[in-house]
């Protein structure tokens, strides 16, 4: 059983195409990186996964419940961290966490515990009386935190958690979404940063354009790249003789060069070495960031990061 | 769950500084409107002393100026019912918890509901401690009237909070919604009522002319012409406000304020009588046949303005079920 399922899920506002037939799976206890730029179609799935927009056709399943038919089943065990923060700014970060518990029906004598565990996690206890809207950026969205946590979901989904966040925020972010795991929980973690996503994540997904261009984990990324681009490093003692391969050969130094072909041409290029004391013969593995940029820009400006 | 957004819909709606401000202006005006008719009462000197002021004196000055502040109360506290929370990002999290989405909306028209009722039964109380204290004629009949007013201006404040409430959902911004409501209160309320005598003046034509003839009292013939003359302008003139207030009232049935114009004037005055079948409204001759008017019961008075409490109720459900169905079709987040 998968805790995420998504079959054909599709989103359309008249012609344009939000998000397009995606189909998606993610294990259970698993976090789930879904990168993409900006206007991807990132939060539009996080919505209709948490069957708030109605999906134009397609399915989608939390713990193998049909959100569009159960959706209050389905918010039941889920929580959901938007981008922005969504708090009352009158109320104090401790009768938020208290209205929205009533929200889950939880009997007031277990909220209050729960409230205060939550504060004290996201270490906002000294704060707990204090309006939200006296919060810095970063208190708001760790109190949002402990709001998507207050029914304890077993799904939870964050909508760009780090964005606003200081550099310190961000590693407190990254540690409490591990500890999430620890607890066994599913994290649907989207974001246009990808070194956000890189180091917690277990398996990725990369949409663009409301299409799901790739999915798999760091690994199976790479190697569905490489299938297409195959970079191979060579390196000699011997100033390196001019090679004959199919693809591009480009000469980092006199006895050093990058070849980028479509297949791997190590067999090829040994060959043409003959006589001379190889160094170095071995594939260049792309980054993630190199697959991100390839997939979604095709490629291009690979060297700016993120567009 | 309903009850939880409606609470929190009041503890927020009281702390507003909006709030603070119409509420405190609607009971000024409350116990200023009603102690400045009073006195007036008293002074104006052609009353008999003992004559206490009646009911619907006391509130007319407070019922003209009702009709304008308890429209922008209502108004105030739902233009932003909707926009402030999608605003606020408060919208998507609460459509992520396990509520089903009329609990939203319905917990939203409670919340307005109950302040405004809240609000509006302060202001009867405050009202009545002026007139007790003033020494007004508050029998426990005209308490009976004063709280089915109050009731009937509660609606009315009810109304203009689903058209507040109805803008706010389907509106991009508070601000929007906001000028929406308000131009809406100016059609329904001014336009229309400037309207009416347009329409109706439009439709009767110019009345009648009064004869003009310099009669001399021993000149019989003379007498008996002008007598005839003033018999067919009479008819004349009974027709034409037949035609005119008919278009007139017929116009006014638009307008809440036309509405509880009226609704106020009959169970603020149990002395004052529909003539049946006509739809106009004539004020019975006590004076001239100086008898004791004659008084209805409040059932009786209510059935006379019927059609004004069924048209009002009509516009508060039809606001309501829009904005509920608004609510449930629009895709808001």
């Amino acid at each position: 059983m998968y805790a995420i399922k998504t079959e054909n899920l599709t989103k359309k506002y008249g012609d344009f195409v939000a998000v397009n037939s995606l189909n998606l799976n993610v294990k259970k206890g698993k976090i789930f990186g879904f990168l993409g730029p900006n206007g991807a179609g990132k939060t539009t799935t996080i919505l209709m996964l948490l069957g708030i927009i109605k999906p134009t056709s397609g399915k989608a399943y939390i713990n193998d419940i049909d959100v569009w038919e159960n959706p209050v089943e389905v918010k039941r065990i889920t929580g959901y961290l938007p981008t922005e923060p969504g708090l009352y700014q009158t109320m104090t970060a401790r009768d938020n966490l208290l209205f929205f518990s009533r929200l889950y029906g939880i009997p007031k004598n277990e909220s209050e515990e729960r409230v205060r565990e939550l504060l004290e996690l996201v270490g906002l206890e000294d704060v707990a009386k204090k309006k939200v809207g006296e919060f810095s950026t970063g208190m708001k969205k760790r109190l949002a935190i402990a709001q998507a946590l207050i029914n304890d979901p077993e799904v939870l989904f964050l909508d760009e958690p780090t964005s606003g966040l200081d550099p310190t925020g961000v590693i407190e972010m990254r540690n409490l979404i591990r500890n999430l795991k620890k607890e066994g929980k599913t994290i649907f973690f989207s974001s246009h940063i990808l070194s956000e996503v890189e180091e917690v994540c277990d398996t990725f997904g990369i949409i663009s354009k409301g299409k799901l261009l790739a999915v798999g984990s760091k690994e199976e990324l790479k190697r569905e790249l490489m299938k297409e681009k195959v970079k191979i490093l060579v390196e000699t003692v011997e100033p390196l003789p001019e090679l004959i391969v199919e693809g591009t050969v480009k000469r980092i130094s006199e006895n050093k060069a990058l070849i980028c072909t479509q297949k791997d041409v190590r067999k090829e290029i040994f060959r043409q070495l003959k006589g001379f004391t190889v160094l170095s013969l071995s594939l260049v593995e792309p980054t993630l960031e190199e697959v991100f940029m390839n997939l979604v820009y095709g490629g291009e400006n690979n060297d700016s990061g993120n567009r | 769950m309903i009850l939880a957004i409606a609470e929190r819909e009041i503890k927020e709606s009281i702390k507003s500084r909006r709030f603070l401000l119409i509420f405190g202006f609607l009971l000024i005006i409350g116990a200023l409107s009603l102690s400045s008719s009073l006195i007036s009462w008293h002074s104006w000197g052609i009353v008999e002393e003992e004559q206490k002021a009646p009911l619907w004196v006391l509130f007319g000055q407070f019922n003209y100026y009702f009709t304008l502040l308890g429209a922008i109360f209502g108004i105030a506290l739902g233009f932003d019912a909707i926009t402030k929370e999608r605003e606020g990002g408060t919208l998507k999290i609460l459509l992520s918890t396990p509520l089903y989405k009329d609990q939203i909306i319905l917990g939203k028209f409670l919340g307005g509901a109950l302040t405004l009722g809240v609000s509006m039964l302060v202001i009867a109380l405050l009202n009545l401690g002026v007139l007790m204290t003033l020494g007004a004629n508050v029998t426990g009949s005209a308490i009976l009237r004063i709280a089915t007013y109050m009731f009937f201006a509660y609606l009315y404040t009810l109304l203009f909070l689903g058209i507040g409430i109805f803008f706010s959902i389907i509106s991009k911004s508070s601000s929007n919604a906001l000028i929406s409501a308000l131009v809406v209160f100016l059609i329904l309320n001014l336009a229309l009522s400037t309207i009416a005598p347009i329409v109706a003046h439009f439709y009767a034509g110019d009345p009648p002319k009064r004869p003009q003839i310099s009669i001399n009292p021993n000149d019989k013939e003379a007498m008996e012409k002008y007598r005839l003359e003033m018999e067919k302008y009479r008819e004349e003139m009974e027709k034409w406000q037949k035609k005119y207030f008919g278009v007139f009232t017929k116009i006014r049935m638009f307008s809440p304020e036309g509405n509880l114009y009226e609704i106020s004037g009959y169970v603020l005055n149990p002395q004052r009588e529909k003539e049946e079948g006509e739809g106009i409204v004539v004020y019975q001759g006590s004076y001239e046949n100086q008898q004791k008017p004659k008084e209805y019961s409040l059932t009786k008075s209510l059935s006379f303005v019927s059609a004004n409490i069924v048209t009002l109720l009509a516009y508060i459900l039809l606001i309501f079920v829009a904005a509920y169905i608004e609510f449930m079709r629009k895709e808001l987040y």
